[in-house]
């Protein structure tokens, strides 16, 4: 992107009047690019300094001035402690079989309910909706109690499904809302062309429909599953010992009480955070509707 | 679109429905129904029933309003912060064509990270020994001496307003952006002919033009920040004191640091109602707005 680019838009004008406009413009423009970049670089800072502060040495942070851009040292020493000194590879592994379970119960769930609720017109969908809404609303504070004395009820205190349970719980009206808009997209007539060349319901559901909803249930699948990485409460009052933990419970291991190793911890945090940068990436392209504004959620 | 009176539609519902009651409504009145009691964690066989004595208690005491309080000024913090910000990048980005790419790109690492890093990130950068904040303002003559962003009753709650909106802003941005490049470029054009100042096009062009979009985002920021959890029990515990102590902290601490789940059951009875209260009037506002619209 070079600053040629920016008066290109006005590029064609010819007359001394149009010319000067468009120098006024191109200022105009470039002083835009200059609050733009500030802008951007404020913004990018906070995750920036993380990664710096995951290569310096062990203890780094406390024992010299506070390095803004660059520290004086760099190592490798937090990324070896952290995969020593804690078992992150399994806190990394209870949390991918978590979110795959819970994401595999929760996309052919509510692949159902959105195809019935775009499909078919009848008593009792509006009503539907409005429950489905209702159970996004609810504060994971509001279910965390009742949830725990079930749970401690049942025997699933502690254990790994109980966890992949309360996931389900808060990504099913997430996946069945997102799913919804994805769903809205696919034209009817493509059904109905089946269903007159002889195809039944089902046949034109899973010739016509699935392949091409097939873009949308990838989205959303990839969606809740990162999604599930911010799920901190659940996991937090649910998950009690440490080998049952998720990554976002081991990310608060470093703070002690007298003594937070912040080079380790910065670390994890970007071990934490690659998945889902890596994701989002991916899927930048189609982040614009529906699946933009699940993106957000808490 | 099929009106169907066949069992077919409520079938294909019928596993989502199931588990959303299992899930989500079971407990919910569980929840309701604790709530009446005198439950404790530690004696929960021998909870009794005490009808509405827990809300009595919870209302009579100042703690309930300044929690709901705490969580209206940080919600409102959250809204305000975070739409003001995506919407001067959003401008920024919409007006030079420059760069948009790569910014799209770099927008999406704040809301690409997961919560709990975020409260690390933020955390580490108010930090009053190592923070870059403090190191950032000292530079700049602002501030001299080390601040304890986050340990100060003064900027406790400005603090976790920040790096909540730090993570949300993006998503504003990138919906207005959709939002501002579907308003078309000859309105601007027969407005600047017609010599409309710059405000006067944002008022009358940008404004209606961004206005739906706006309000869907403006509501569900609010829904969002008002049940957060993550930002105001990592960072800062719901102090100092009880100044951050959101609906969402204080229902943990009754329920889980007092051990008092009838009362905590209460708090999270109170919390699903306000937010409720919060969504009905946004959806007044939003109705008000249409009419005001058409009229």
């Amino acid at each position: 992107m070079s600053a040629t680019r920016l008066g290109g838009r006005y590029v064609g004008a010819g007359s001394l009047l149009h010319d000067a406009g468009r120098r006024r413009r191109l200022v105009n423009s470039l002083g835009f690019v200059v609050v733009l970049v500030t802008t951007t670089i404020a913004i990018v800072y906070p995750f920036y300094w993380m990664v710096m502060a995951s290569f310096m040495p062990l203890g780094y942070s406390l024992g010299n001035e506070t390095p803004l851009i660059l520290p004086k040292q760099f190592s490798l020493d937090p990324w070896l402690a952290i995969f020593r000194d804690r078992p992150l590879l399994l806190w990394l592994g209870n949390t991918t079989i978590i979110n795959v379970t819970a994401t595999f119960v929760v996309i052919p769930v509510s692949l159902l309910a959105s195809y019935s609720l775009n499909r078919y017109r009848f008593r009792g969908r509006m009503p539907f909706i409005v429950f489905v809404l209702l159970g996004q609303l609810l504060p994971a504070s509001a279910l965390i109690v009742p949830l725990f004395l079930m749970f401690r009820d049942a025997g699933l205190l502690n254990t790994t499904g109980g966890v992949v349970i309360a996931y389900i719980t808060f990504m099913l009206p997430t996946a069945i809302w997102v799913l919804w808009g994805y769903m809205q997209g696919i034209p009817l007539f493509f059904e109905e062309a089946a269903l007159v060349d002889g195809c039944n319901r089902f046949q034109a559901f899973r010739l016509v429909t699935l392949p091409l909803a097939m873009p949308g249930l990838a989205a959303t699948s990839l969606f809740i599953f990162l999604d599930g990485w911010n799920h901190y409460l659940l996991a937090f009052v649910l998950a009690g010992s440490t080998d049952q933990w998720v990554i976002s419970l081991g990310l608060f291991s470093f703070i002690g009480a007298y003594h937070t190793e912040i080079e380790q911890m910065m670390a994890t945090s970007v071990v934490a955070a690659a998945p889902a940068l890596a994701v989002f990436a991916l899927l930048q392209r189609h982040l614009r509707g529906g699946l933009a504004l699940g993106g957000v959620k808490g | 679109m099929t009106t169907s009176r066949s069992a077919l539609p409520w079938l294909l519902l019928a596993p989502a429905g199931l588990l959303i009651i299992a899930i989500i409504y079971l407990p919910l009145v569980y929840s309701t129904l604790i709530s009446l009691t005198d439950a404790h964690l530690l004696r929960f066989s021998s909870a009794e029933f005490i009808g509405f004595g827990n809300y009595e208690r919870l209302l009579a005491r100042s703690r309930l309003a300044t929690s709901l309080w705490r969580t209206l000024t940080y919600s409102a913090g959250v809204v305000v912060l975070s739409f003001l910000t995506g919407l001067f990048v959003a401008l920024l980005m919409n007006r030079t064509t420059a760069l948009r790419g790569l910014t799209r790109t770099l927008l999406i690492i704040p809301w690409a990270t997961p919560w709990l890093v975020v409260t690390l990130i933020w955390y580490v950068m108010f930090n009053p020994q190592i923070g870059p904040v403090n190191e950032v303002l000292n530079l700049l003559g602002v501030l001299d001496v080390g601040h304890s962003w986050l340990y100060s009753s003064e900027t406790a709650m400005l603090s976790i307003v920040i790096a909540t909106s730090w993570r949300l802003f993006p998503a504003v941005t990138l919906i207005l952006l959709a939002g501002l490049q579907g308003i078309p470029p000859e309105q601007y054009e027969a407005a600047e002919v017609d010599g409309a100042s710059a405000w006067a096009r944002f008022r009358y062009i940008t404004m209606p033009g961004i206005r739906t979009v706006s309000i869907t985002m403006l509501t569900l920021l609010t829904i969002w920040s008002s049940k957060l959890f993550t930002m105001a029990w990592t960072l800062t515990q719901g102090g100092p004191g009880d100044a951050t102590r959101v609906l969402s902290v204080y229902t943990y601490q009754e329920a889980f640091g007092s051990n008092r789940l009838g009362r905590g059951s209460a708090l999270a009875v109170i919390s699903l109602l306000f937010s409720l209260l919060l969504v009905v009037v946004y959806l007044i506002v939003l109705r008000r707005d249409e009419e005001k619209a058409e009229a």
